[in-house]
């Protein structure tokens, strides 16, 4: 197919709508609810008991492999591993509890038996029925899209014992990137369990299927991050195959992929010591919500939790376009983020700007200072509800005062008209200072665009072998000391839980003790 | 200008097919919402242009804002042929001198001195004699300060569709009219994207009319400034012996890949900006929060723009900021 055709064909088939094949399977439906509710039972006991904890994380994952890995359905089974290893830690530890957990325990142990010993897997059958039926249809290059990586293995032996041919088996994130001719998708599994632009950017003559089970709620369209906003945004309708169960609310997050929940509980108790030991001492500096991320090589490092991005490294991707930004949000167990070791980011960029600007820069953050102080102060005398309001009165739309009275992160509010009113308002003389902050702000963008450099050139060359094999990575960037030195991490674990934590040691490397 | 790919072809690593819908829908868009925008706005309008795939959408939309653009400045700035005596100091103007015109001195007239006993003008540093003047041509301000004047010699009305009226009408215009930053590679490769008739010979590649200002010729028409948003370097660093502050201060920005959005939509100041991403793009996740952290301080479009022309599977968000003058 050209190049023309390829890309002319993603336009003509872009909005055709998703079909949502729900299968019916009374016995893993049973299993699968009945280990949900479980899970919801002894939710307080998997913090103290590694016992409970291991049952239930080997259940939990069976119970998602089931769901998401074809393949030869034999003990070797990836899911029917798991299984056997929930079923025999779980068997003599719900003994001395309540009537409704044991009964819940006894019917898991039934149905999982039962489970154990079949040799059909609905999700094997309806698989290849389908592909057959597209075959027959006409389609003859179909990719079938998995979630992760270690799933493909056993799909493809199962495509191999049943003589189907010509099907590719890749990640959402492959199939993306190595651009197959496809005229038929199929996605096994949850649509939250996968990027959107799965949905978004991948599109074929005979459409896409997505093959998930009844009792697992699926949405009913998809669209891109930005479709919230967009004015003109993409809405691709999901058309469902069979009626959803309606007659119970169901949190679809328990059915996803569970191994971010499971390894958060562990990351807890280390996320707690390296927490106590950060300096919170100074009573001015601001508090950020933030999650502990387990780095490789006993790292912790604290994360905002609202919307923000990291620097991270691509690890399939080739050398010149791996060091790529990344939204905090979109880390994963496995994703390798760079950090500065010593001094933060907005540190070096800080320090970096001063330099190159030297006795003019020293001007421009007395100026800087000037500015910000005064805010801080009509904000302690006055209260941040009356100084917003006030500034609205003066016709400020937004008046992002808390970001703008920060010395570090923000230099001056977007607008020319607003930064103007806003001096006024703090009784300074606006232009001299206008112009010292814009000065101030192309210092800022030198220095990140030289640290970023700097950055790319180490790290775009680095023997990704080495992270490989250690799970990080230490550059020195440059000579100077106020730049320091540069990490790259492999993510072992994200917590959960939300730490008050002091800005100062916020996206710094934090040492977990041994 | 009517926008139309007409009867042409689009060639491609060989493979030549009628130009696709897609193609056309977002040239016209780019078109339409250049031709309309105000010139003196004091908003800078954001466009972003969400595709399910990047490939040749730096080439369409480049070549509708150019195509408004440019004839934005034919409508404006006729470019007339005055008389001697209509000459005053302060002009900009291209002179064709010498016993057969050959000569050509382009620049502000700084002094008048027709009442002398050899009378003569002054033009940018040179005089010239009266007498030797052979045709005087007024240039607009919005040409920039081109040292040489030269049109070619297609008119727009024998041109057959708009792509070869922008290739050959070549205003002297010596100023940016777009601000490209994308990939190396985008770049080298969708300029040299070729269009062709059936049966022709003789191709239209996208570079014949989006010009980049590194490699075009001094002084007869540069329509753009290109930069790499790998280069971590911006244009006008090392453009500026060229060009002076005002002259490569583009209206349209156009920002084509997630690491050029990355880098650069913070720092652009344009009053249009398209910036267009793949949603197949590696960085795309960080792309989409950077845009909804831009679009949190923005304000919604103060003007009705039409979107209808974009194919299906194209999401727009647009919004406007305050333009930082």
């Amino acid at each position: 197919m050209s190049r023309i055709q390829r890309i002319t064909e993603l336009y003509e088939y872009a909005e055709m709508s998703v079909q949502h094949v729900s299968i019916e399977d009374d016995l893993l439906r049973t299993f699968s609810k009945e280990v949900r509710k479980l899970n919801i039972e002894m939710r307080d006991w998997l913090d103290v008991s590694t016992d409970w904890d291991e049952a239930l994380a080997n259940l939990r994952r069976a119970d998602w492999r089931l769901r998401n890995q074809p393949g030869v359905f034999t003990k070797s089974h990836p899911a029917k591993i798991h299984l056997s290893q929930g079923l025999s830690r779980l068997d003599g530890l719900y003994s001395n509890l309540g009537d409704e957990i044991r009964k819940i325990c006894r019917g898991i142990i039934e149905n999982g038996n039962a489970i154990m010993r079949s040799e059909e897997s609905t999700l094997n059958s309806n698989l290849i029925a389908l592909l057959k039926a597209s075959k027959a249809g006409g389609a003859n290059n179909i990719v079938i899209i998995l979630r992760q990586e270690d799933l493909i293995g056993s799909c493809l032996e199962l495509l191999n014992r049943e003589s189907i041919d010509n099907v590719f088996v890749e990640t959402g994130y492959s199939a993306i990137q190595k651009k197959h001719p496809i005229d038929k998708l199929f996605v096994v599994g949850n649509i939250l369990d996968y990027s959107s632009s799965v949905f978004s950017c991948l599109f074929s003559k005979y459409g896409t299927t997505i093959l998930g089970y009844s009792w697992v709620p699926e949405q009913d369209s998809v669209g891109t991050a930005l479709s919230e906003i967009a004015m003109r945004p993409l809405n691709i309708p999901i058309i469902h195959s069979q009626t959803q169960e309606k007659t119970e609310p169901i949190d679809v997050s328990h059915f996803l992929e569970p191994s971010v929940e499971i390894a958060s509980r562990q990351l807890r108790s280390v996320a707690k010591n390296v927490y106590a030991q950060i300096d919170r001492s100074n009573v001015d500096e601001e508090n950020i919500q933030c999650r502990a991320y387990l780095l490789a090589g006993k790292n912790v490092v604290f994360l905002p939790t609202k919307e923000g991005a990291i620097d991270s490294i691509d690890m399939s991707a080739k050398s010149g376009s791996r060091v790529q930004r990344m939204p905090i949000k979109e880390i994963r167990i496995g994703s390798v983020i760079l950090l500065r070791v010593g001094k933060s980011d907005s540190d070096s960029i800080f320090e970096m700007a001063n330099e190159i600007g030297g006795k003019e820069a020293i001007r421009y953050r007395n100026l800087q200072k000037e500015w910000k102080d005064a805010l801080k102060m009509r904000i302690s005398s006055l209260g941040s509800p009356l100084v917003t309001r006030q500034l609205q009165d003066l016709g400020i739309k937004n008046p992002w005062i808390g970001e703008w009275k920060s010395f570090k992160s923000n230099i001056r509010p977007e607008s020319d008209d607003y930064f103007r009113k806003l001096l006024k308002y703090l009784a300074i003389e606006p232009e001299s200072t206008i112009a010292a902050m814009n000065a101030l702000r192309r210092l800022h963008l030198m220095a990140a665009m030289r640290l970023r450099k700097m950055l790319k050139e180490k790290f775009e060359n680095a023997n990704l072998q080495t992270i490989h094999e250690k799970g990080f990575l230490i550059e020195d960037l440059g000579e100077s000391p106020e730049i320091a030195k540069l990490g790259a991490f492999i993510c072992l674990s994200i917590g959960e839980d939300v730490f008050e934590v002091p800005e100062s040691a916020v996206k710094q490397l934090q040492k977990a003790a041994d | 200008m009517d926008i139309t790919y007409g009867e042409l072809n689009l060639v491609i690593d060989g493979d030549q097919r009628k130009v696709p819908d897609w193609f056309f829908g977002l040239t016209e868009f780019a078109y339409g919402i250049c031709s309309t925008r105000e010139p003196l706005s004091l908003n800078s309008e954001h466009y972003v242009i969400s595709l399910p795939d990047i490939d040749g959408s730096l080439a369409a939309v480049a070549l509708g804002a150019l195509a408004a653009e440019i004839e934005r400045i034919e409508i404006n700035s006729n470019f007339e042929e005055i008389s001697l005596t209509e000459l005053q100091v302060g002009m900009k103007v291209s002179i064709d001198s010498g016993v057969s015109g050959q000569q050509k001195v382009t620049g502000q007239v700084r002094t008048l001195d027709l009442e002398d006993r050899t009378p003569k003008i002054e033009v940018g540093s040179r005089w010239i004699a009266a007498r030797f003047i052979k045709k005087i041509c007024l240039l607009p301000s919005e040409a920039g300060n081109p040292q040489i004047f030269q049109r070619k010699n297609i008119e727009s009305k024998v041109a057959r569709n708009f792509l070869e009226h922008l290739s050959s009408s070549a205003l002297p215009i010596h100023r940016a009219i777009l601000d490209i930053r994308s990939t190396t590679k985008i770049i080298e490769d969708e300029l040299n994207w070729e269009f062709l008739y059936a049966g022709d010979s003789k191709s239209l590649k996208v570079k014949d009319s989006v010009k980049p200002i590194s490699s075009g010729q001094p002084g007869s028409g540069w329509t753009l400034v290109l930069n790499s948003s790998e280069s971590e370097d911006l244009a006008w660093e090392n453009l500026g012996s060229y060009l002076n502050e005002s002259e490569l201060d583009a209206d349209i920005s156009v920002l084509c890949s997630s690491s050029a959005i990355l880098a650069q939509l913070e720092g652009v100041n344009s009053r249009i900006t398209f910036s267009i991403l793949g949603r197949d793009d590696r960085q795309l996740a960080a792309t989409e929060l950077g845009i909804k952290q831009k679009y949190e301080y923005s304000n919604p479009l103060s003007r009705s723009i039409d979107s209808s022309k974009l194919g299906q599977g194209i999401e727009l968000v647009a919004f406007e900021v305050p333009l930082n003058v």
